[in-house]
């Protein structure tokens, strides 16, 4: 039984569009991989949004957070849910396109703590200096 | 040491503060007065995280005073949520003088009076007071950015 774990990307401006976008060309189109476009959402409103997101039955089975920066308003909101929801809701700073691919190809294969680990692996594992 | 910068942002301590702002002011210490959070322990994690290299501090509105005599000989960066602590603040006893707005985002019941700055009933009577008090307020996001005349806006608002 395919798993549902479903992924948000969250981030400034038309990152996070623009990273999901760019994943499809790359991998072909995910109906799991979501993104929060930039409004002026106060704290609570932007709550609000990834809670909707974390009750769809598209993410029963978990739901991944990509943010862009570590220590931003973003992910001190997603990690509120991660605290909140243990096992069922993980954050991943330093969004990177290795990390979104990752997730794509291999979401199937993996439980969603193994998933984790694997993507946070593969994105770390995009990070070079030659 | 009086407080080096007082800052009001509902997200508290996120990039604009730590990438934008602290290279700036070069603070010894952020302190975030916020009751929610200070009553909290994985909320005050959480933004022991996001302060990253910058030492911080979390207290209340009634733990505030304790905390910046403790800290008085450091320059601090004092954030809060909202105008009403700040508010709440000098009303037991805190010298603030002047107050940068950096970011009051849409909520229900809130309209915009600038980019970053939406209020409520709670807000305009807190910036009022502040007004009378002969606190600076001014918007300001980013450390470059030109000043917003807050109380200005209000009026035109």
């Amino acid at each position: 039984m395919s798993k549902k774990i479903a992924c948000l990307v969250v981030s400034h401006g038309d990152i996070a569009s623009r990273f999901v976008a760019a994943s499809a060309k790359i991998a072909g189109k995910c109906d799991d991989v979501h993104y929060l476009a930039e409004k002026d959402y106060s704290p609570s409103k932007l709550r609000e949004e990834l809670m909707t997101m974390l009750h769809s039955e598209l993410s029963s089975d978990g739901l991944f957070i990509f943010v862009s920066l570590k220590g931003g308003s973003y992910w001190n909101c997603a990690m509120r849910l991660a605290k909140e929801f243990p096992g069922k809701v993980t954050v991943f700073s330093g969004l990177n396109l290795s990390m979104l691919l990752s997730f794509i190809t291999k979401k199937h294969k993996y439980s969603f703590v193994e998933l984790a680990e694997v993507i946070i692996s593969d994105a770390i594992r995009g990070i070079t200096k030659s | 040491m009086a407080l080096e910068v007082v800052r009001i942002d509902d997200r508290l301590v996120h990039g604009q503060v730590v990438v934008g702002w602290c290279p700036e002011v070069q603070p010894d210490r952020l302190i975030i007065c916020d009751d929610l959070v200070a009553g909290c322990e994985w909320e005050r994690e959480i933004y022991k995280e996001a302060a990253m290299d910058y030492s911080i501090s979390v207290c209340s509105v009634s733990g505030a005073a304790h905390v910046i005599k403790q800290y008085e000989q450091e320059k601090l960066f004092l954030i809060v949520a909202s105008p009403v602590v700040i508010v709440q603040l000098i009303k037991r006893g805190i010298p603030i003088t002047s107050v940068v707005v950096g970011g009051m985002h849409y909520d229900d019941g809130k309209r915009k009076i600038a980019n970053f700055i939406y209020v409520n009933d709670a807000d305009l009577e807190a910036f009022s007071f502040l007004d009378g008090q002969n606190v600076h307020i001014e918007g300001r996001d980013m450390p470059g950015c030109k000043p917003i005349d807050i109380i200005e806006q209000l009026r035109i608002a």
